[in-house]
């Protein structure tokens, strides 16, 4: 089952648009698309997060610097390849300078750092004018073959899997590898982990670039499903919402950042179709999580398969 | 001191820490080569332990110097006195609780093989990691416990794979903190053989209250009281010298 899920979820995925529309419900196909793109910059959050044990508490930073750099080439004429070239670049630049800061401290200064750094990136962007200040930058959608562009819904939708997928992939064989067993070692015991010749912290580094890369990547083609790119995305709120979306399904769990992401923006949007006050039923959902299922809604489904466990080889 | 150092040990030179007031160590001059056990006794608040961090790289020394195999490292990190051949184990055991016991060994054998910034291949392919994982296990008696997980152990068994990952980097001279600490009289029995076997073909610095196992094992011996080194010698001599035996073992002993 576990081998199959993958799989399963794929084949979900690809099916989705046409589910929709079978239901009459096409409107949902572009929601889809922005759950997998925050999906996998919340999965690139739990890489550094969960996988690494550091808590960013700056993610949106990587995010919208993808976001704001794709929109500034595709504003000089640059195709999707280029923006998703330069967009997931200049985020692992930006996190490989931000990470390099933060990680000369730990703990509660490492996240009001990655906080302070993220809001400097937030300050410059509405200060900006360059970057269109509050309103932010529009973009038209970029193209990608023949007639066809992002902005077609079905269009973005495949463009946003296939990101996804990719994406997770990668975070698999990072995490599997021997760097991923450096980088969980140092996160469950630093100092045993440096005892054992291992210098933690340039494993750390290198793990927050490629979560940080990630999240660019997100960034980029969240500028074209929207149309345009705003200093929101770059907001302590945004980081706090992938922080909620990787606690929600579970730190350091797989899954966690699509459990996590399809839970918070399904009840966002359903729950905004409800009620003017959903912010306060999110809140008690999320409480409720956090008490009767600490782990995340991840660790629901081993509470009732428990309890194999994992065996080398 | 000034003289030719020696290829292969691991000397402190004047080494002082200061912590505020607190003189933790003063003016240490240690020598720990060859093969064998060099054992440091001292009443509890000697300074044992913080001359082990000062050794192995976890904290820097106020002033004096650590020189490993003639190099001075006293500004080396941690993981680079490893790469020098320099190991330590933990007086509270420093282990991965949450992975199986080969799990942990393959981790600290992966140190030694190459690099680890490979970010693609699974690791649990690398066949080689884990065999020399499970022989590493073997040789501190944990075979049988291979894949249970390390938070299972028991308290002497956590001893053990402290004791492996420290093997596992293949050094020159391991520090070892109190590693019969806790443990039963036949996992004590089982230690001191093991610690036995890992100095026969390196140097050991032991820490250690348990005065019969030091006693057995060591060819040298130092008291540590106050940060100070007020003796060293041969066990026997140690064992005799007025000095010591007012300051430590007198105290000690009777109890």
């Amino acid at each position: 089952m576990k081998r199959l899920l993958p799989f399963l979820l794929l084949a979900l995925g690809l099916a989705l648009p046409f589910i929709l529309t079978a239901m009459g419900q096409e409107y949902y196909i572009s929601f889809a698309s922005r759950v997998l793109v925050v999906a996998l910059a919340a999965s690139a959050l739990n890489l550094i997060l969960g996988y690494g044990g550091l808590v960013s508490f700056g993610h949106a930073a990587y995010f919208g610097a993808g976001a704001y750099t794709a929109a500034l080439l595709a504003g000089k004429g640059a195709g999707l390849p280029a923006q998703l070239l330069v967009g997931t670049g200049v985020a692992a630049l930006l996190a490989f300078v931000f990470g390099w800061a933060a990680l000369r401290t730990r703990g509660v200064y490492f996240i009001m750092i990655t906080l302070a750094l993220a809001q400097m990136l937030y300050y410059l962007a509405v200060s900006s004018d360059s970057l269109g200040g509050e309103d932010g930058l529009r973009i038209s959608r970029a193209a990608l073959w023949g007639d066809l562009t992002l902005g077609d819904d079905r269009a973005m939708y495949y463009t946003a899997l296939t990101a996804l997928t990719l994406g997770l992939f990668v975070i698999w064989r990072v995490v599997h590898s021997r760097f991923g067993e450096v980088v969980q070692a140092a996160r469950d015991n630093e100092t045993r982990t440096a005892a054992l010749g291992y210098p933690v912290r340039r494993y750390q580094l290198v793990n927050f670039v490629i979560g940080g890369a990630l999240a660019g990547l997100a960034g980029v083609l969240m500028t074209q499903i929207s149309g345009f790119t705003n200093p929101s995305l770059l907001s302590w709120q945004q980081s706090g919402q992938f922080m909620m979306m990787v606690i929600l399904g579970g730190v350091g769990t797989f899954w966690a950042g699509l459990l996590g992401t399809a839970v918070l923006l399904g009840l966002e949007e359903y729950l905004g179709e409800v009620t003017e006050r959903w912010p306060l039923f999110v809140g008690l959902i999320l409480l409720g999580v956090m008490l009767f299922a600490p782990k995340g809604l991840g660790s629901l489904g081993t509470l009732f398969g428990r309890k194999k466990k994992e065996v080398v080889e | 001191m000034a003289g030719i150092q020696s290829q292969s040990a691991l000397v402190a030179e004047n080494l002082c820490k200061n912590f505020g007031a607190l003189a933790a160590t003063q003016n240490v001059n240690l020598r720990v080569e060859g093969k064998g056990v060099h054992a440091l006794i001292g009443p509890n608040g000697a300074g044992k332990t913080t001359l082990v961090n000062l050794l192995s790289g976890a904290l820097p020394p106020s002033s004096g110097r650590v020189l490993l195999s003639g190099q001075d490292v006293s500004r080396v990190d941690m993981p680079g006195r490893v790469a020098r051949g320099l190991s330590r184990t933990y007086q509270i055991t420093s282990i991965y609780p949450e992975w199986t016991v080969w799990r942990n060994l393959a981790l600290s054998v992966q140190g030694r093989s190459g690099t680890s910034m490979r970010f693609w291949q699974p690791v649990t392919g690398e066949r080689a990691l884990y065999r020399q994982a499970a022989e590493i296990a073997e040789e501190v008696g944990l075979t049988s416990r291979l894949n249970a997980p390390a938070s299972d152990l028991s308290h002497g068994e956590r001893k053990q794979l402290d004791v492996a990952l420290a093997l596992a980097s293949n050094p020159k001279f391991l520090l070892m903190d109190e590693p019969m600490a806790g443990l039963g009289h036949e996992e004590s029995v089982r230690m001191v053989d093991l610690i036995r076997r890992i100095a026969g073909i390196r140097a050991v610095l032991l820490i250690e209250h348990d005065m019969d196992a030091v006693f057995s094992l060591a060819n040298e011996v130092s008291v540590l009281v106050y940060g100070q080194i007020i003796a060293s010698g041969t066990p026997e001599a140690i064992k005799n010298d007025p000095e010591v035996q007012r300051a430590y073992l007198g105290d000690d002993h009777a109890a």
